[in-house]
């Protein structure tokens, strides 16, 4: 009887070492094997997920500190069909979002019920919803699953439609507070992605910062702490909001009152050659570019050549009192009409102004005056005087070229047919000369 | 009498047994404590880990909060904003022949806004453990020499 027990005791005990040799055995297998550091790679994938994160965008300020250009948060809202239990669940997803969202029923259903991509286990339905909607979505989200747990039946097969599988990403997107303010200046930033024209895209470099990849440990025991991604650099402008805005209503007016296509208007404070406002009609909205694809010229100040006109008069002057053909009190007699290389230049009104100074010729915008100005101070002298900047590109206007190859500019001592953008005329004031 | 000696001396075979048992005891009770600690350690470490988490996420949104906070503050104080709601408070707008210049010696006039410096990326290597965990006990020791030494050359004549 002894024996027996014995003998079976033994044999248990042989079972378990043998069952305990065989576990050792395959440990030591799986970190042996061949496939063992193909199995480890799988495990690390697993393990770890790399994120591409990219940093906020920059802010761009006027002069005193006012945002022009920021960013706010938004909603990409989509759906986890594996989280989405049967056709009362899409049902009712498809319901309130179409409501909140103001989409269609049918295709919201549709979407969630038969995706383009079948083996999808994710549908982003509305990208970019504002935060009121989606707080909403939320809200109603809540409200359902407070309805559930009160009934108590979530769980077993009767349960209520629900929004569950219904998920809503925060993100941030470009916003512009101020919205049709300066918009000429700032240009604008798409969903995209890309930067376009203005501010935003000359200096998007710097707006963006640098898109960091950081590798997020999925184990909790491996945690690490995500780092600190800089946002990107915020710039502040010389403009002055409420110069900007002023600007904006005059030329606004200006344009509605004589009837003109557009319009544009500079200010800047001449000691430090600082613009304060630059506004243009008409001018878009950035918050919804896409309204204005068809918009020609983005910014007139820049883009657009125009005949500076009579801003002209103030170079061909400041070239005869610097070159000292003519003084402040010099006298003029304004006979309202002059010919200079057979043709006949006009004043303004068409009318003869008599006796005048230089002082006067300027205040009454003399076209007659500056002319006989621009012959007193000589072709060449006036010339030397027009020097071309290499920072400036040339104008897109066709003059004809004269037999020395400069350009022929008829009556531009009165600011007439030579055309170049209106910032030119502001900021490399005396701009050019003809002979490009 | 040598095996008269021997049987004098050998445990009771009940006793042995016991042995045995309270030996292998003691190894599964301390086998089980280190268990315990390392258990306990090892839960600790993650719900820490996940608390990181949890904390990353909520400075995630935090910062999304503050951006949209200051765009807000940007759309509230808006030149349109400001002006409607000038007018409400029954203000009119002013025009060049309203105002009178004054010469206030001394004031510098209205300054620009200034940026804060561009913080760079030194919190990028930020550790999350206190470094005093992971100074070693021959750089405590050699600090602490050093401090000694240094508050000695103070006194000094």
């Amino acid at each position: 009887m002894k024996t027996d027990f014995s003998t079976r005791l033994l044999f248990i005990r042989i079972l378990f070492i043998l069952a305990g040799a065989a576990i050792l055995l395959q440990i030591v297998h799986l970190q042996t094997s061949a496939s063992a550091s193909d199995l480890r790679k799988l495990g690390e994938l697993y393990s770890y997920k790399r994120e591409l994160v990219y940093p906020e965008r920059g802010y761009i300020y006027d002069r005193y500190g006012r945002l022009l250009a920021g960013n706010e948060q938004v909603y990409e809202v989509g759906v986890n069909l594996s989280e989405m239990r049967g056709q009362n669940n899409a049902q009712s997803i498809a319901s309130v979002v179409s409501t909140v969202l103001d989409m269609d029923y049918n295709e919201v259903y549709g979407n969630l019920t038969n995706p383009k991509n079948p083996e999808a286990v994710y549908v982003v339905l509305k990208n970019y919803v504002s935060l009121e909607k989606g707080n909403r979505l939320k809200s109603i989200q809540n409200e359902y699953e407070k309805y559930i747990a009160e009934m108590g039946s979530a769980k077993s097969q009767s349960a209520p439609p629900n929004l569950r599988g219904l998920e809503l990403a925060p993100h941030l997107q470009r916003s512009y507070p101020e919205n049709n303010l300066a918009s000429n200046i700032l240009g604008f930033y798409t969903r995209n992605n890309e930067a376009v024209m203005g501010i935003e895209s000359k200096y998007n470099d710097l707006l963006e910062g640098s898109p960091v990849e950081v590798v997020v440990s999925i184990d909790p025991n491996q945690i690490e702490e995500i780092p600190t991604i800089p946002s990107g650099a915020s710039l502040i402008l010389t403009i002055d909001r409420e110069i900007q805005a002023e600007m904006e209503n005059i030329i606004d007016r200006a344009v509605k009152s004589s009837g003109s296509i557009s319009g544009t208007l500079l200010v800047y404070d001449p000691e430090t050659g600082e613009f304060l406002a630059m506004a243009s009609n008409p001018r878009m909205n950035p918050n919804v570019y896409w309204d204005y694809l068809d918009m020609k010229h983005f910014n007139r100040s820049v883009d657009y050549p125009f005949e500076p006109g009579s801003v002209f008069k103030v170079l061909t002057m400041a070239a005869a009192l610097d070159n000292g053909t003519v003084q402040p009190d010099t006298p003029f007699v304004d006979t309202g009409v002059i010919e200079v290389g057979g043709l006949k230049i006009y004043n303004w009104d068409r009318s003869a102004w008599g006796p005048q100074t230089m002082l006067g010729c300027m205040q009454h915008s003399l076209n007659v005056c500056l002319s006989w100005v621009a012959l007193q101070v000589g072709a060449d002298n006036f010339y030397s005087y027009l020097k071309p900047s290499a920072s400036v590109a040339a104008p897109t206007s066709t003059w004809p070229a004269n037999h020395s190859g400069r350009w022929q500019c008829p009556a531009m001592e009165t600011g007439m047919n030579p055309a170049w953008p209106p910032i030119l005329s502001a900021r490399d004031f005396p701009p050019r000369r003809c002979n490009w | 009498m040598a095996q008269g000696f021997i049987q004098a001396y050998r445990q009771a075979p009940w006793r042995i047994q016991i042995q045995r048992i309270g030996s292998i005891l003691l190894l599964m009770v301390v086998a089980a404590l280190v268990a315990g600690v390392y258990l306990s350690i090892s839960a600790q470490s993650s719900a820490i880990g996940v608390e990181i988490q949890v904390l990353e996420n909520n400075r995630e949104n935090m910062q999304r909060e503050i951006a949209n906070l200051k765009n807000q503050i940007g759309v509230l104080t808006s030149a349109v904003e400001m002006e409607k709601r000038a007018k409400e408070m029954g203000f009119e707008k002013v025009t060049t022949y309203d105002m009178e210049y004054m010469l206030v010696p001394g004031y510098p006039g209205r300054q620009t806004a200034m940026l804060a410096p561009f913080s760079g990326t030194e919190a990028a290597n930020r550790q999350v453990s206190n470094p005093g965990f992971t100074t070693s006990l021959w750089d405590w020791l050699a600090r602490g020499v050093n401090y000694l030494s240094e508050q000695t050359d103070e006194v000094l004549p």
